[in-house]
This record gives C-alpha cells, structure tokens and sequence, in this order.
C-alpha cells in the first residue's frame, strides 16, 4: 500500500519539479514561463499524437522505454522515500538502485544506436561516457554513507541518521553530499553536463538518443527522465536529511506528513538547480570528467574523514 | 579426407566430448554429494605415478569445466562443420577438456605438472589450429612462450615446496604450507595468474583467444583460466598467511581488471574485446581473493567469507556468461564472416537467437543487475564495505581505493559491453552483400542448442542464484570449515552483518513493470491506428548514409580521449600541399596508434635483458681451446663441490 503510494507521489512530483525549475529559470532570465503544470499538458499532447516508427527500428528501440521506466519504478517502489523498512527491502540496496538506474541508461544507449543515426549513436557515445565516469563517484559516496550505518541498505542507512541526527552535518556528510549532488546533477543530464533546455548537436546528450521517438513512447521517456530526476532529488532528501520519513507504524496522518515533507524537500531542491542553472553555463564533454573527478575526490576525501578522524 | 569420413570424425570427438564432460560432471557431483573419489596407480606415470583425488574445491572446478566443455562440445559440430580442420585438431579437443579436467584431480606435485602441461601443449597446438595465418602462428608463438614462463614459475616454486613436503599434494588441505615463503608465493602466484590471463603476464591473452577456433576460445576463456585461480587458491591461499600477499593479490586483480576493462573499450575486434573482458573479470575475482586473504589475515573472518562468496559466485557466473558469449559471439562472425564489429550491423535481424545469446552474455558482463555477473560483484563490493572504522590502517587504506577502482572498472566495462552490442548487433548493416550461405541441418540445430542451453543457464543463474547455494556451501565449508555467515536463498543475506538483495524479486520488478507497462502503451498506440513509417531524422539532409552511424572507435571516442595517457594515445595528421605556400590541401591522411604500455614494457624488458646476457656469453667465447678445458675443468670441480 505504502508502496504504491510511494510511487504515485514520486510520478507526480517528478514532473511538477521539472515545471518548477523551468518556470525558476524562465523568471531569472526575465520570462514569465510556462505554469507548473506544462509537463503533464505535454504528456497528454504526446499520449494523444501518433506514433511513427522510424525505418529499421528493431525490438530494442520499441522496448527501451519500458525497461527505463521499469526501472525508475522498481527503485521508486524500493527506495525509502515515505518510509523505511517498509519499502521491497531486498532491493533497496544502494548498489542495486545505481546499477538499475545504469540498466536504464544502456537501454537508452542501445536504442540510439539501433537505427544506426548519427545523433543516435552520439547522445548514446556521449552518455555512456558520462554515467561510466558518474558510477565511480556515486559507488564511493555510497560507500561515505554506509560507514556510519555499517550496511549500504538504504533502509538502514535512512533509519541511522534518524537516530543519530547529530551524525548529519558532520565534514564527512557535507562532502558526501557535495559529491552526490554533482553526480545527480550529471546523471539527470542538468547544466553544466548537459543543456535539456536545447536541441543543438553540439550541446545534446540525453535529447539526441530521443529524436526517433514520437507520441505515447516519448511521453514514456519523458516521464521516466522525470521520474528519476525526482527519485535522486528524493534519495538526497532523505539520505541527508531524513525528517518527516516515517520509521514504523503507518498512520493515514503519518503518510500525510510524509507526503508533504518528501514533496518540500524536492522540490526545494529543484528549486536549488534552478538557481544554480541560472548562474552555470554549459562546459565542453571534455571537461565534464574534470568535474566528476572533483567529486570523486570530494567523497574519497568524506571516506578518509570518516575511517581516520576520532569521533566516528 | 573426404566429406563422410570427417563428419564420422567431427561427430565422433564431439561426442566423445561430450562422454569426458559428463563423466568430469558426475564424478564432480558424487564429490559434492559427499563421496570420496580416488584412483592411484603407480606404474601409470613416470617417476610418481598417477594418484587422483576429488575433493570439493576440485569439484568446483571440475563442474564448471564440465559444464563449459557440454556447451563448447555441441557447439563444434557447428563451428567445425563449416571451418573444417584437420583430425590432429578434432582429436585433441577431447584431450584437452581431459587435461582440463584432470588438473584439479591431481593429488600429488607431480600429476599437477603433468597435467597442467598436458593442457597448455594442446591448447597451444589448437590456437594454432589455421598456422597457415600469419596472425595465428604470432598468437601461437607468445601463447606458448607466455604458457611456459608460467609453468616454470609454477615448476620453480611447487618444486620446493614437494621437496619440503612430507605429505602429498591433496592430502589435507594446508598439510604442505608450513614452508610457503614469500618467493615461493610470489613465484607461484605470478604463474597462476599468468594462465588466469592477468597482468602482469597476460599479452598471449588477447592475442591468442581471437585466433584461436571458436569452441577452443569458449573453451580457454570461461574454463582454462579458472584452472590458474584453481592453483592460487589451492598452494597460495590453502591458509592464512601474511596480509600483504592479499594486498599484492588486489593490487594485480585491480590493475588487470581497469586494463582489461579500457582495452575492451577500444577494442572492435569482437573476440579480443571479450578476451579483454576475461582479463577483467578474472581480475575482479583475483581481488576477491585478496580481500578473502587479507580480511582472513586480520581476523575478519566474517567479512573474509563473503569475499570468498564474491570469488566463488562470479567465477561460476564468469564461466556461463563468457561462454555464452564466445559461442553466439562465433554464431555472428560465422553470419557476417567478419570479427570486426565495424563491418557487422543489424545481426538482430540476421541472428535472431545468437544476438539475443549475446546480449544476454553482455548484460552479465556488465555487472548490472538482472545480469549473471552482478551477484558475484554486489559480494565483493559488500566485503569492501564492511570495514569497521576500527580495523588497522592497511584495511582503512585498501578497501576505499579498491571500491573506487572496482567502481571505475565497472563504469568502463558497461561502456564497452554497449558498444559491442549496440555497434555491431543493432545499428544498420554496414558491408552490404554477406549473406546466410546454406548450412546443413545438424550444425544449424547444434549451434541453436549450445546457445539455448547456455542463455537458459544463465537467466537461471542470474535471478535464482540459489541454486549453486550447495555447491557454494560445500566449497565454503571445505576451506573455511567454521560459520557460514551468507545465506544464498532466494535472497542472498549474512546474518551478523546487516545486507541482503533478492535478484529474484528485482527481476520481477524491473521486467515485470516494463512488460505491463509496454503491453498498456503499444496497445494505445495499435488502438490509435496504423503505425505509419518514416525515414530516419537527419537535419533535412536526405538519407542518412551507411557511413555517417558512429562505429566502434567514434563511441569510444570521448572515453579513449580522457583515458589517453594510461591508453598511450598518438595522434599524427600527414597533410601534402598542392600549392607551395600551402593554403591548398590535396590529401590529409589522420593516424592513431595505442600502445599496450605492459606489453611493450615487459618485451622491452626482457629483451634488454636477454641482449645483455647474450653479450656476456659471447664474450667469454673467444674461440680459445685453453680456455673451454678451464672451464671443463671448473664444471667439473663444482659437480664434485655438489655431489660430494
């Protein structure tokens, strides 16, 4: 029950927060922008279109976007993002999520290549280059925060730090958290990484897979991109600040809470994107492992603080 | 030879292949179920005698060989039915999968020798099997210096410690360790890992798996090189020792899997990118192992075991995906008569089941989930994480490092498992013209079984790893005889430490709610109508040509360019004028060379030091008849000084 409510929240949320910073953003550069709710306005346009398949497409380009949504879900039904221990705990290991979030971009990797485009093949080179570099740096921040919790068990870490807030805020979690936040922002293809906002082939990663798709499969890819914007959005929530999840005992005013505080949480952070998009221009594909590897460094760094300095 | 006489031969090794196979497999799974096989008979083999024993760490490897050789030994009708080869070749196929098997039989020194060079001879002579081409008798020639500085590591090291040894080679786990010195583990140790195919003696690896015939590349790939692990675990870590052999050991398994996972990335030869991926993979074993010792070697003996559980469980998941993937990786290159993924394209129309076969090798060579290799890496990674904040320094400065080189390693192999696929199984079809040529029906249906067998083994293996829990068990218990901390169920956990995940449910999940999600959306899209077809987008510029799709080396562009310095990347761009002040362009030719930096270095190495030695012996060949009787005369006094 809480499982599936866990998932309707982070469905809906995901593209209210993808409104939210477009909307942030369209103010900052002086615009009005679009409502809050254009996402899903674009969801019914795309549901209703019709479908053209592309020459030469094979099972892999129908398919990959269900195994990108199936997966998104699958995380979002085991994560802890309303509450702990309650979740599909078997999965939600932290190396799981990481590997069932690359399933998903190899999927979308293949089907870029499928047809054999140019842009295809690009956006597919482009983000396996960016999420095989973004897997060390999010493994090792993981590793940052099992420390504490002596398991990489999201449920168990979520419920240490409920335990133990003075453990928040500490050296170790702050530049855990610098890290992780460079990775979502890599991994959800946000500026400086990637521009979503444009269709330039200089520019593109993640929009260059998709020029083959059209009507109700590109909403899915949509959707799914916005699901797990809000999925990382909700695990850095609830990773680095656990309030308002709920630990045991499930009450109608419980979720209530929950629902309300996992909400606030994301989309203050994409609130915080937003801003910080505004002030960011985008850097070249070769530079992006400079910034990764910065990241790197800052949860290697957390690591060494938490395994040498006394009081952990 | 006639065509009637070599089918009765092809047909007659392949089943006698296959007999060996499942008698290696029977005797493996009478070990596990408690039996105690022996054989001695001493008048069989000079100087010792043959004495076999099975035990559960030989019936480990006996089994995944056995395994592997059902698989390779089907599928050489196949393959040998449409390259025909010689009778030499079909008859020593089952001399090898013999010699394979017999390896981790050996009960004494001697036997283990023999049989181990029984095996590197005829896998030498098999990848030598089309001598005629230049490349295959280059390959052959490093194999067989590689295989034989490895044996005479082995030779110099296990000769000692059978000198030293009151008891035999399998009496007794660790009856023989009492004088394992650190040369000897050195020694021994550079010499397993030398025919696992890790660094530092792991050139013949990627040479000789592509030249090599298809079975003997399935067959030397995902079982000849668990047979080094079988001698590490065997004579070096038979007990717990000193905790920097472990850290040697990570060091060389972490070194070989990056090396092995950057050269695959490079790599557009199909098999040579899935030799890489072995080196790799058999590096994230050797690690495991490590962790194993040096955890073992600080009293974590807990953390120790899921190490070893990590080791185990990806060496058997090592040997299905792999030999999936040579086998339909050999069904594409038969259907494209290319190895090059650049000149292949649109297999999945072609070769429906060999690309399904490999995709489902490469799903489980990435290490992701849903995928044969990823229970065997979550352990491992599950071991390095567990470090308390309270164990010595060595363990608080290894494990973070490891975890990150794993993690990068990972990131690498996921990018060149995609490349195979995507570049040369998807995409357009590149060289137009190859087509199927006829194939008789029984190498069609051999191939098409070998495939199935191996596909239905792997997803077993992947979503309910606990079928192997017995097998795992037996092992686990037979070198580790206290506690058993992991509990391989339908969900993989370990009791005092707190972690668990269920393959079996995320499978569930993840291809469940993809399945019920697509059968919603394409029904609404075949409910709106007929699906119109269009051409391919290309920024209104015609159609796209064959030409303009990325390839191989265009994917691995970006990557290659940030990893240029460990790649040794040279960039040269040869421009010829038209015109003498040079402002018109008639040809511009671009030029990249890689070097494999080990390689190069250790050949440059060793040849310098054969030059130098060389030298020396001429010099004191001056032609001088006085000067040779010296010489005799010093000879013999030292044989008087040694036998006196």
């Amino acid at each position: 029950m809480t499982i599936l409510l866990q998932l309707l929240v982070l469905l809906f949320i995901g593209p209210i927060a993808i409104g939210l910073i477009r909307t942030i953003g369209a103010r900052l550069q002086g615009r009005r922008g679009a409502s809050l709710l254009q996402p899903y306005r674009h969801f019914r346009q795309l549901w209703q279109k019709e479908t053209i398949e592309p020459t030469g497409a094979s099972v892999i380009f129908r398919f990959a976007p269900y195994v990108l949504l199936g997966t998104s879900l699958t995380i979002g039904a085991a994560g802890p993002f309303l509450a702990t221990s309650d979740g599909l705990s078997s999965s939600s290991d932290l190396f799981v999520v990481v590997g069932l979030l690359f399933v998903g971009n190899i999927a979308m990797a293949l089907a870029g290549l499928d047809l054999g485009t140019s842009f295809g093949g690009m956006g597919a080179s482009r983000e396996l280059t960016v999420s095989s570099l973004v897997e060390p740096t999010l493994l090792v921040s993981i590793f940052a925060l099992s420390i504490p919790a002596r398991s990489s068990s999201l449920d168990i870490i979520c419920r240490t730090s409920l335990l133990n807030p003075q453990r928040l805020l500490t050296p170790a979690d702050l530049l855990a958290l610098g890290a992780f936040l460079v990775v979502v922002i890599a991994e959800t293809k946000r500026l400086p990484v990637d521009n979503p906002s444009t269709h330039l082939e200089l520019t593109m990663i993640h929009e260059a897979m998709l020029l083959e798709y059209s009507g109700p499969r590109l909403a899915i890819v949509e959707w799914a991109s916005d699901l797990r914007l809000a999925l990382l959005l909700g695990l850095i929530a609830n990773l680095f600040f656990p309030l308002g999840i709920i630990n045991h005992g499930v009450t109608a005013g419980h979720l209530a809470i929950a629902i309300l505080a996992l909400t606030a949480k994301v989309l203050l952070l994409a609130a915080l994107i937003a801003l910080a998009e505004t002030a960011l221009i985008k850097i070249r594909l070769l530079r992006v492992p400079e910034l990764l590897s910065g990241s790197f460094i800052l949860a290697f760094l957390s690591i060494m603080i938490s395994f040498f300095v006394a009081g952990h | 030879m006639n065509a009637s006489s070599y089918r009765i031969w092809l047909l007659a090794s392949s089943v006698f292949t296959l007999g060996i196979a499942f008698a290696g497999g029977w005797l493996a799974i009478a070990t596990l179920n408690g039996a105690h096989l022996s054989l001695n008979v001493n008048w069989l083999l000079p100087l010792a005698g043959l004495h076999l024993r099975i035990d559960p760490l030989s019936a480990l490897f006996d089994l995944l060989t056995a395994t592997i050789a059902v698989a390779a030994a089907i599928y050489m009708i196949a393959y040998f039915g449409r390259h025909v080869t010689t009778r030499f070749t079909l008859a020593l196929m089952p001399v090898f999968v013999a010699a394979m098997l017999l390896v981790p039989m050996a009960a004494t020194y001697y036997d283990f020798w023999f049989f181990w060079e029984i095996m590197a001879v005829t896998s030498a002579a098999l990848v030598l099997t089309n001598y005629r081409d230049s490349a295959t008798r280059n390959a052959g020639l490093y194999y067989i210096a590689y295989t034989q500085v490895g044996f005479a590591l082995i030779l110099a090291s296990t000769a000692y410690l059978n000198a030293h040894s009151t008891t035999g080679f399998l009496d007794g786990s660790g009856s023989h360790l009492a004088v394992l010195s650190n040369t000897v583990f050195v020694l021994s140790l550079l010499g397993f890992t030398s025919k696992a195919g890790l660094l530092p003696l792991s050139s013949w690896l990627q040479l000789a798996h592509p030249e090599a015939p298809t079975p003997v590349s399935a067959l030397m790939s995902a079982a000849m090189v668990n047979i080094g692990i079988y001698g590490a675990l065997r004579i070096d870590l038979a007990g717990p020792q000193q905790s920097w052999w472990g850290v040697l050991m990570i060091a060389i398994g972490l070194a070989s899997a990056l090396y092995g996972a950057l050269h695959a990335l490079i790599s557009s030869d199909i098999k040579r990118l899935l030799a890489f991926s072995t080196s790799e993979n058999l590096g994230i074993i050797i690690t495991a192992l490590g962790a194993y010792e040096l955890l073992r070697t600080t009293h974590f003996v807990i953390v120790a075991e899921i190490a070893l559980a990590g080791a185990i469980l990806h060496l058997i998941g090592h040997a299905l995906f792999k030999s999936l993937a040579f086998i339909s990786a050999g069904q594409l290159i038969d259907q494209s008569s290319t190895r090059d993924l650049n000149r292949m394209g649109n297999m999945i129309r072609r070769a429906r089941l060999a690309s399904t076969g490999y995709g489902v090798a490469s799903l489980g060579a990435t290490g992701l989930p849903l995928g044969a290799g990823f229970i065997g890496e979550w352990l491992l990674l599950q071991a390095l994480i567990h470090t308390s904040t309270s164990a010595p320094i060595l363990l608080r400065i290894v494990m973070p490092i490891a975890v990150a080189l794993l993690a990068l390693t990972v990131g690498l192999k996921v990018a060149a498992m995609t490349k195979a696929f995507g570049i040369g199984v998807l995409s357009r079809q590149r060289v137009p013209g190859s087509s199927e040529t006829v194939r008789p029906t029984l190498a069609r249906v051999a191939g098409a079984t070998a495939i199935s067998l191996l596909v239905l083994a792997n997803l077993v293996f992947a979503t309910v790893p606990s079928i192997v829990a017995p097998l795992y068990q037996r092992v686990a218990d037979y070198l580790v005889p206290r506690g058993r901390p992991i509990d391989i169920g339908f969900s993989i956990m370990f009791m005092p430490l707190k972690g668990a995940i269920s393959p079996l449910a995320i499978f569930i999940e993840v291809v469940g709610s993809a399945i019920v999600v697509g059968l919603l959306v394409e029904r609404h899209i075949r409910l709106q109508g007929r699906i119109p077809s269009a051409d391919l987008w290309n920024c209104g510029g015609g159609a796209p040509r064959i030409r303009m799709q990325y390839n191989s080396a265009s994917f691995a562009q970006p990557l290659e360019t940030i990893f240029g310095n460990a790649l040794r990347v040279q960039e040269h761009t040869d421009v010829d004028h038209a015109d003498p002040s040079g402002l018109i362009v008639t040809t511009m030719v671009y030029r990249r060379s890689r070097a494999d930096i080990i390689a190069t270095t250790l050949h440059r190495l060793v040849g310098a030091i054969i030059g130098q030695g060389s030298s020396l012996v001429r010099r004191a060949h001056p032609g001088n008849i006085r000067l040779y009787i010296l010489y005799g005369a010093i000879g013999l006094l030292i044989i008087f000084m040694v036998t006196r």
